[in-house]
């Protein structure tokens, strides 16, 4: 009882830490989808014109 | 070419699924450390990411070697791909850590031994790709980096022993004598349970990725030939 008392409250730092985590592999994630929706277009149109 | 596999779309949806459970696990399962408070939960996801990391230098290494013995394509963008995903995998591992530093250290960053090492790791395989942008020809671009990503991965063990070796703030809580006397803590099995899933979570989240960045890697090498033949074809 007398610990509960006094854990810090960093809840704040937590969640930052997470939302950084969330924002960079989403991110990661979305340039992946990206470049492959990108290159794909350029392949089916090369395809085309060969 | 295009069409995704099915085993990758199965690969999406358990590394996916892993990944939730593990986050369900830190937040709802592993208790509140009570020296830190809540921000002690940052740890999971940031031992995690740094092993991920850490597993995919070592890749790009052991592609390198392979891409130097085969001189086949593929080692090189598999290599490329680890290092790429790696690097984002380090950074977020060096921000969470830094974010974890703050409330406990009473700073953002401290030029201590395991900082130092993780910051000039990902420095080193951010010249990585420098290098490659740098060079127009494949196969000296695919040799260089080769080498280059064999003897980058030297720099990751250190960082790994860093805290083990130096006098350091830096806690050691896997296999560290007494993690409290260093700013650690003692981890209980709920906290364990969430640890080991986080890490294999993320391991099979980086495979994944991988087969996502080879494909891609893949097609560009691919469209990068069907353009050189299209100029071939109209000079």
């Amino acid at each position: 009882m007398f610990s509960r008392l006094f854990v810090p409250d960093t809840f704040d730092y937590m969640i930052a830490g997470y939302v950084v985590l969330s924002v960079v592999l989403s991110l990661y994630i979305a340039s992946i989808s990206l470049r492959w929706k990108k290159e794909a277009a350029k392949f089916r149109s090369y395809k085309e014109e060969g | 070419m295009l069409e995704k596999p099915r085993l990758l779309t199965a690969l999406d949806i358990l590394s996916g699924l892993m990944v939730l459970i593990a986050a369900g696990l830190v937040f709802y399962y592993a208790p509140v450390e009570q020296m830190m408070g809540q921000v002690q939960k940052v740890f999971y996801f940031h031992v995690a990411t740094a092993w991920v990391g850490m597993l995919g230098f070592m890749a790009a290494g052991v592609a390198g070697v392979q891409y130097l013995r085969t001189d086949n394509e593929k080692w090189d963008i598999a290599g490329l791909g680890s290092v790429e995903i790696s690097l984002v995998f380090f950074m977020v591992a060096i921000i969470m850590g830094s974010i974890w530093a703050r409330p406990i250290w009473n700073t953002w960053w401290t030029w201590d031994p395991r900082l130092t090492t993780a910051a000039i790791v990902e420095l080193i395989y951010a010249a990585y790709l420098l290098l490659r942008s740098g060079l127009d020809d494949p196969g000296k671009r695919a040799r260089f980096s080769a080498i280059y990503a064999i003897f980058g991965f030297f720099s990751v063990p250190l960082t790994f022993i860093s805290i083990r070796l130096l006098r350091t703030i830096h806690p050691v809580v896997i296999g560290g004598a007494e993690a409290a006397s260093q700013g650690g803590f003692n981890m209980d099995d709920p906290m364990k349970t969430a640890f080991f899933f986080s890490l294999a979570a993320f391991s099979v989240f980086f495979a994944d990725l991988l087969w996502h960045r080879i494909r891609l890697g893949k097609l560009q090498s691919e469209v990068n030939t069907l353009r050189i033949q299209s100029y071939e074809k109209e000079s």
